[in-house]
């Protein structure tokens, strides 16, 4: 299975009358793509903003990052939201780097907020902390349709306090088609440029004996090819597909800082760095993704197992897991740390602290055989962010005080992707 | 530059009083450096004197801890230090014990900035390393010249107001405090690094030490259960309607108790959960389920148990630090054993 990124960089971009690529700046015909996502009736309005780098401009309830890809006939783009049910990683696919379509919207009825907030910083500190600090982003700020603000609507009540209400759940993946689609047609733009630079990603066998390496994913809130994971068995999937838009985050009552998005999983940190030692350090064999939060010991044991089991298949000695946050997610996580040991798969642990004070040791569960574990970081710390000039995304925050525009001291877990254990960010926590 | 006023705390022993038939001196001061203050002033160098020397017989201290440690700060106050230091104790407990107690009196009355030295074994360590910056010394006085050096060098870091780096670069017992900080490499990398080192049978340094918790040892059983007294203590979150002392839902810092005197079941219209780590419409729906109190009165009346107990405690788990939750249990299990209770039905969630 062989994957052919053909990368494009826009080193810039402006609204402009047609959607191209001039120079090397993306132009986007504002008014094109702004009828684009409007069809879908889900949406009332929607307001296109392009922030770079060093701006002064905070944006707040973001709920999802992607980035723009083109995969033609007989590939599918982001399949199953935007193209046909095809598999991907495998093709050529049209990749436009230097720039990320972020996505924003107040919470419509029976859309739990706890977790919802996730805020992108332009200047400052926040912005070092994720790519998204350090690339040009083109916001897509949603008006939701009214009947989608109706509390009273029998699908506006609450299943449970992650999912929200079936009306929410809807609205969400909306919102990612629409985002989807305006990767989608971006990098469709600059589909007759030569590409800046190609790249291969294939595992061919090794040549030499090196050891045999798998990585356990346990997702949050993402789905594979559309579908969501809950309730189903670990389930082996090519590297390549998960870079090539098979996984797409659709929830956003996740944790900013733990919120792997969908532009996380296209550039997926463990992923990519599996890949540059595959065949010079270790054998990557291949990814186990597995749903996170089943509350019952007997399923977390089964699942744990399963995962396992298949890690044997692959002939894996070694592997790397990372952890989606949360507390229940963090018991199957670790089982899954002491089944591997305990059948010889030496493990190495990805995840942030999501809990409690700076004296507390942070764990929700661990296993003593948990002997290596990288952190992406104690989330609970508090961050000092500027005053900025100009919020992107609403008036107020979600639940916090204060106006989004002044000065902030506010805990790293607001900060989208800040700690996302797919271990692109460079956070960690030390003991003092 | 005005030399730091550093006052120098020791036990009788390396004050020069004298050895274990001393050991009941009461609190005492010398001006200027005593003893290992000579090794302690040239450690400090240009940066700082050592102004006075407050010693305590061992003995003494840890029979009057509370009047002692007030006595030595009394001492040390008067000498307008902007450091204080103290031993190193070596592996010797009860001046150990001294040093940790004077020193957490120093830093909460005088807001002076301490450092003592202790071996990692020294059985104060424990009770004071998570408040104090302890240099690691080793088991005797052998290893006094290099543990004074490093005491100084983290006293004057600490006196100048400088960031503490990590304790294995500034040579103190690890604290135990996470900080959030940008590493030089991202996650991903790191992890593949330890894997492999480890695969090639290379040392490697975990990121997160596993913490190290405390076991607690069942209680034998309860003799007669027909007779007992039982209590019902919950995280689950269920508290009167309203939430009248505004238990946090999430990352609580206190708990409560309430009555359940008449209550023969809560009612969801007087009762609710306020957690924040579940999904609470069941909970709220029906509140025995949660906190049985239903069941119990059914058991009480049935004669399986002697009473339920008219109170019940109550918090929230979710996100709780495990320091606050000790706490919680500490201040609960003292009024659970007050009450006289015999057993106690804890309900989670």
């Amino acid at each position: 299975m062989r994957l052919d990124l053909a990368t494009t960089v826009a080193r810039d971009a402006r609204f402009s009358e047609a959607t191209r690529l001039a120079r090397g700046v993306l132009e986007i015909d504002r008014d094109e793509l702004r009828t684009l996502l409007l069809e879908d009736p889900a949406f009332e309005d929607v307001t296109l903003d392009i922030v770079r780098p060093g701006d002064s401009v905070r944006i707040i309830h973001v709920m999802d990052a992607a980035e723009p890809r083109w995969k033609p006939d007989p590939g599918s783009t982001f399949p199953t939201f935007v193209g046909p049910p095809r598999t991907v990683g495998e093709g050529t696919t049209r990749r436009l780097a230097g720039i990320a379509v972020l996505t924003v919207s107040d919470a419509v009825a029976g859309e739990p907020t706890y977790w919802r907030e996730a805020i992108v910083d332009m200047v400052g500190p926040g912005a070092e902390l994720t790519a998204f600090g350090t690339i040009t982003n083109l916001v897509l700020t949603f008006r939701p349709n009214p009947t989608y603000l109706d509390a009273s609507r029998s699908d506006a009540v609450i299943e449970n306090i992650m999912v929200g209400s079936s009306l929410a759940q809807r609205y969400n993946r909306s919102v990612r088609v629409a985002e989807l689609k305006a990767a989608a047609y971006l990098a469709r733009a600059v589909d007759a440029h030569e590409p800046d630079e190609r790249r291969a990603y294939e595992l061919v066998p090794p040549p030499d004996r090196l050891p045999r390496v798998v990585y356990f994913y346990q997702l949050a809130g993402a789905t594979v090819y559309g579908k969501a994971m809950d309730g189903m068995l670990p389930t082996l999937i090519h590297p390549n597909e998960v870079l090539d838009g098979a996984v797409v985050n659709v929830r956003s009552n996740v944790h900013a800082s733990n919120r792997t998005s969908t532009f996380a999983n296209q550039q997926h940190g463990l992923i990519e760095e599996l890949y540059a030692r595959h065949g010079r350090d270790l054998d990557f064999r291949g990814v186990i993704v597995y749903p996170a939060a089943s509350d019952d010991i007997n399923e977390k044991e089964l699942l744990a197992e399963y995962a396992v089991k298949l890690a044997r298949l692959l002939g894996a000695e070694a592997a790397c897991a990372s952890y989606s946050g949360g507390g229940h997610p963090a018991v199957e996580f670790m089982l899954i740390c002491r089944k591997c040991e305990r059948a010889g798969i030496r493990t190495v642990l990805v995840m942030p602290e999501i809990y409690g004070t700076p004296d507390d040791p942070g764990f929700v569960y661990f296993v003593p055989e948990a002997e290596r574990i990288v952190s992406t970081g104690r989330t609970t710390q508090l961050v000092d962010l500027p005053r900025v000039e100009r919020v992107i995304g609403g008036e107020a925050f979600f639940d916090l005080p204060g106006s989004p525009g002044d000065a902030q001291r506010l805990l790293y877990r607001y900060l989208l992707g800040c700690g996302t254990s797919a271990g692109n960010g460079r956070l960690t926590a030390r003991t003092y | 530059m005005t030399k730091l006023r550093v006052v120098h705390y020791l036990n009788q022993f390396f004050a020069g009083v004298g050895g274990e038939d001393r050991a009941s001196e009461p609190p005492g001061i010398r001006p200027g450096r005593v003893g290992p203050g000579q090794l302690l002033e040239r450690a400090l160098g240009d940066a700082g004197e050592v102004v006075a020397t407050v010693f305590c017989g061992d003995d003494y201290f840890s029979e009057h801890e509370e009047h002692a440690a007030t006595a030595v700060v009394d001492l040390i106050r008067r000498h307008e230090p902007d450091l204080v230091i103290a031993g190193p104790a070596f592996n010797a407990g009860r001046y150990g014990f001294a040093c940790g107690r004077v020193c957490r009196a120093v830093e909460e009355a005088l807001n002076v900035p301490t450092v003592t030295g202790m071996h990692r074994d020294n059985p104060a360590v424990e009770l004071y390393r998570q408040r104090l910056y302890i240099v690691a010394s080793g088991l005797n006085a052998i290893s006094m010249p290099a543990t004074l050096e490093r005491m100084a060098a983290l006293g004057l870091t600490r006196a100048r107001g400088q960031r503490v780096g990590l304790p294995e670069d500034e040579g103190y017992l690890a604290r135990g405090l996470r900080f959030t900080e940008m590493a030089g490499r991202s996650a991903a990398g790191r992890a593949v690094d330890m894997l492999l080192g480890s695969m090639r049978g290379e040392a490697w340094q975990t990121e997160w030490p596993l913490p190290d918790y405390d076991r607690v040892p069942p209680p034998s059983p309860i003799k007669d259960i027909g007779r007992a007294t039982i209590a019902l203590v919950t995280s689950g979150g269920i508290v009167p309607k309203g939430n009248p002392d505004r238990i946090e839902s999430t990352y609580a810092t206190k708990w409560q108790k309430y009555s359940l005197a008449g209550v023969d079941s809560l009612s969801p219209d007087r009762w609710q959960s306020i957690h924040g780590g579940y999904d609470t419409t069941r909970a709220n729906e029906d509140p025995n389920r949660v906190l049985p109190v239903d069941v119990l009165r059914e058991l009480e009346t049935e004669g399986a148990i002697g009473r339920l107990l008219d109170t019940y405690w109550v918090f929230v788990g979710s996100g709780a630090s495990t320091t606050n939750a000790r706490r919680f249990a500490e201040e609960m299990a003292r009024e659970l054993e007050a009450s006289s209770v015999e057993g106690v039905i804890f309900t989670a969630t």
